[in-house]
């Protein structure tokens, strides 16, 4: 019990750092957005999309991980290509768009709760085993609570890219999650006042990540106000994106040090950045400026959104696994500071 | 390939006797259901309320599978009980009704698809890994596609009691839904076409409960001419005649088989009849205080009437728990041999 310590995703620096300055890129995005920012270029679109195509890097690129993967690494593109195109061809871009607000919402979601479970995990410190009941509760309560409540009429019905595009929950969702989150927020604080009696010890990696992914969910399911609700999405697509494309840096460096080989080697973070920020770009700029090129002929913009929606699916799915601990040979070290 | 047999549940008779019953009742009652037979008496909590007290009979009162699962087995009743409490008491009835609701259609749902895994599971023939995906997928549309298409507005946005107690889907489900299952269905009768022509072998089993399956949730969730009672009751006897009775009869093969293994049961049950006339009587007991004396409840202090809907409610989410774990493999001694 004496080397009982406060465990982060990294360190609490580096959790800090990379974990603030999106929110407060966001801030500063929401702020300019009324100046016309936002309207020259998605700026979701830049910073979002670049995360996507890291993922094929860490994994296509390499040579273990691709030959291992290799059915799934082809069988997910094709499936994702044939049901977008089978989806668009029959019925029209609607049922597909719903398709990817519930998969996007499951996968950010998913992503949000992942940071608080790591730093649990590496703390590793229960004080009985329900605990870890409560923590689980908690977290997805926080995460996921926001995001269900704002699926009722009583919160705004909010879509995701547009109102109704996912499902409506009867109004009394807000008053069970509610109810639920309290319960569960109650016990979570019972139990750290306890250890902190009892051991003096308190979970800050675990408090962080939890009280972000409630700031956040909160702030970006339920903000009404024009400026505001781009303060929302921009915190949940920068706290989603920019920590992402940081895993992926630190996954990389480990896996070169750990011998792997990959097919295209990156000689500094620098090029790397580059490289994905110009893809985001121009992909930014075929979606918003050169909407109306594309648009003027139906076939060529259809076959592009199918490709786009394609790749996005590839990244959430491969995303589901790629990062279990089972996947890599020694384990999820890259998180070690 | 000589040795494949068909996988029935049981067997060839028992599974279309026990099955297709539940339907052809389902159909008689539908039938006197306008010559005030609901009217007297609510047949559908008579019938369905015994298969939820049965549980408790294999699990509390069998000596290994308390002293096994004690912990789970107290707790959760007590934690729900009290859960319920508070939200009653500080937010009214609706919302732990619409948990309810909730609760109530993934429960029945994975019940309808056990029967089809059960009987693929014992012919246990594919051929190849893709078969079993594309089954699980096809089983999975075929039970949950109705109930999806179901809560849009498209299809009349059903609720379970009320008509807004579940959530309420965007109108292009349907298109996802249908999509996914004409795909799944078409792989489904290449497989079985090559199975045919190669083999000379037809699943029969899983067809029967593929099918039996589909037809139960498209009359229950898609019959939507409310203003033809009978066929409305018809969708909704289908599925809880199709529930309870399959559901007590596997409860009596599994007592049967443990009792033959020597495991001990608290209270000993000297043969099926008198479990039966028990469980019915409960049953219809539960069935008349719910009908007929909903008024009377809902006249007593708002105390005592939030604890007996919460323990009604109570012993139905706990019996939706219990069967998520009893039913597995690796909780019985020896598998599922009950099944043979």
């Amino acid at each position: 019990m004496q080397k009982l310590e406060s465990k982060w995703v990294y360190s609490m620096k580096t959790d800090l750092l990379l974990f603030i300055i999106p929110n407060l890129l966001a801030a500063l995005t929401a702020y300019l957005t009324q100046f016309g920012l936002g309207e020259f270029i998605s700026i979701y679109i830049v910073v979002d999309q670049s995360h996507v195509y890291t993922t094929f890097f860490f994994t296509y690129n390499s040579k273990r991980f691709s030959k291992r993967y290799k059915k799934q690494l082809t069988i997910i593109p094709i499936v994702s290509l044939i049901v977008s195109s089978g989806l668009v061809l029959i019925w029209g871009f609607k049922p597909l768009i719903y398709l990817l607000t519930t998969y996007s919402m499951f996968h950010f979601a998913k992503q949000q709760m992942s940071w608080f479970y790591i730093a649990a995990a590496k703390e590793n410190s229960h004080i009985f085993k329900f605990e870890k009941y409560i923590d689980k509760f908690t977290i997805n309560l926080s995460v996921l609570g926001p995001g269900l409540i704002s699926l009722t009429y009583i919160a705004g019905r909010n879509g995701w890219r547009g109102i109704g595009d996912m499902p409506t929950l009867p109004e009394e969702t807000i008053l069970i999650v509610f109810t639920l989150w309290c319960l569960s927020f109650g016990s979570y604080i019972l139990v750290q006042v306890l250890k902190y009696m009892k051991l003096g010890f308190i979970s800050w990696g675990k408090n962080f990540h939890l009280l972000n992914g409630l700031m956040i969910w909160c702030l970006f399911r339920f903000l009404p106000l024009e400026k505001l609700f781009y303060l929302g999405g921009y915190l949940v697509i920068f706290g989603h994106s920019i920590p992402y494309i940081y895993l992926g840096q630190r996954y990389v460096k480990n896996r070169i040090k750990m011998k792997e080989e990959f097919y295209i080697l990156f000689p500094s973070k620098i090029f790397i950045y580059a490289v994905l920020l110009s893809v985001g770009i121009l992909f930014s700029y075929f979606e918003v400026s050169g909407y109306k090129i594309l648009s003027s002929d139906k076939t060529h913009y259809s076959i592009f959104r199918i490709l786009l929606f394609s790749t996005v699916f590839t990244h959430y799915t491969i995303d589901g696994f790629m990062w279990k601990r089972k996947i890599h040979p020694e384990g999820l070290s890259f998180l070690n500071e | 390939m000589n040795n494949i047999t068909s996988g029935w549940i049981y067997s060839y008779k028992i599974d279309l006797l026990i099955f297709l019953i539940p339907s052809v009742l389902a159909l008689f009652i539908s039938y006197l259901i306008p010559y005030g037979l609901e009217e007297y008496i609510s047949i559908y909590i008579i019938l369905d309320q015994p298969h939820i007290y049965s549980t408790f009979l294999y699990t509390y009162n069998s000596k290994r599978f308390f002293i096994k699962f004690k912990r789970r087995l107290l707790w959760f009743p007590v934690l729900m009980f009290s859960f319920i409490c508070l939200l009653m008491f500080v937010w009214g009835h609706r919302p732990v009704g619409y948990i309810l609701a909730a609760s109530v259609l993934y429960h029945v749902c994975k019940q309808q698809l056990a029967w089809f895994f059960i009987a693929s599971g014992k012919e246990n023939y594919y051929l190849n890994k893709f078969e079993k995906i594309n089954d699980k997928a096809f089983a999975y549309l075929c039970v949950f596609g109705p109930l999806i298409i179901s809560m849009s507005y498209i299809a009349g946005a059903k609720g379970w009691r009320t008509p807004s107690d579940l959530p309420i889907l965007p109108d292009e489900v349907l298109y996802i839904v249908f999509s996914s299952w004409s795909v799944c269905f078409i792989i489904y009768v290449i497989y079985q076409l090559v199975k045919y022509f190669k083999f000379n072998f037809i699943s029969w089993g899983k067809h029967f409960h593929l099918i039996n399956g589909l037809i139960i949730w498209l009359a229950y969730r898609l019959l939507l001419f409310d203003n033809y009672e009978r066929l409305v009751n018809f969708g909704l006897l289908l599925m809880v005649l199709g529930h309870s009775i399959p559901y007590l009869f596997l409860g009596h093969k599994y007592t049967n088989n443990r009792i033959r293994n020597n495991e001990e049961f608290y209270i000993k049950f000297p043969d099926r009849l008198p479990v039966f006339l028990i469980l019915l009587l409960v049953g219809a007991i539960f069935a008349y205080l719910e009908v007929n004396l909903f008024n009377y409840f809902r006249n007593l202090s708002r105390v005592s009437s939030t604890l007996i809907i919460a323990f009604v409610y109570t012993v139905a989410f706990n019996h939706h728990y219990i069967d998520r774990f009893m039913w597995k493999r690796d909780t019985h001694l020896e598998g599922l041999s009950f099944l043979k």
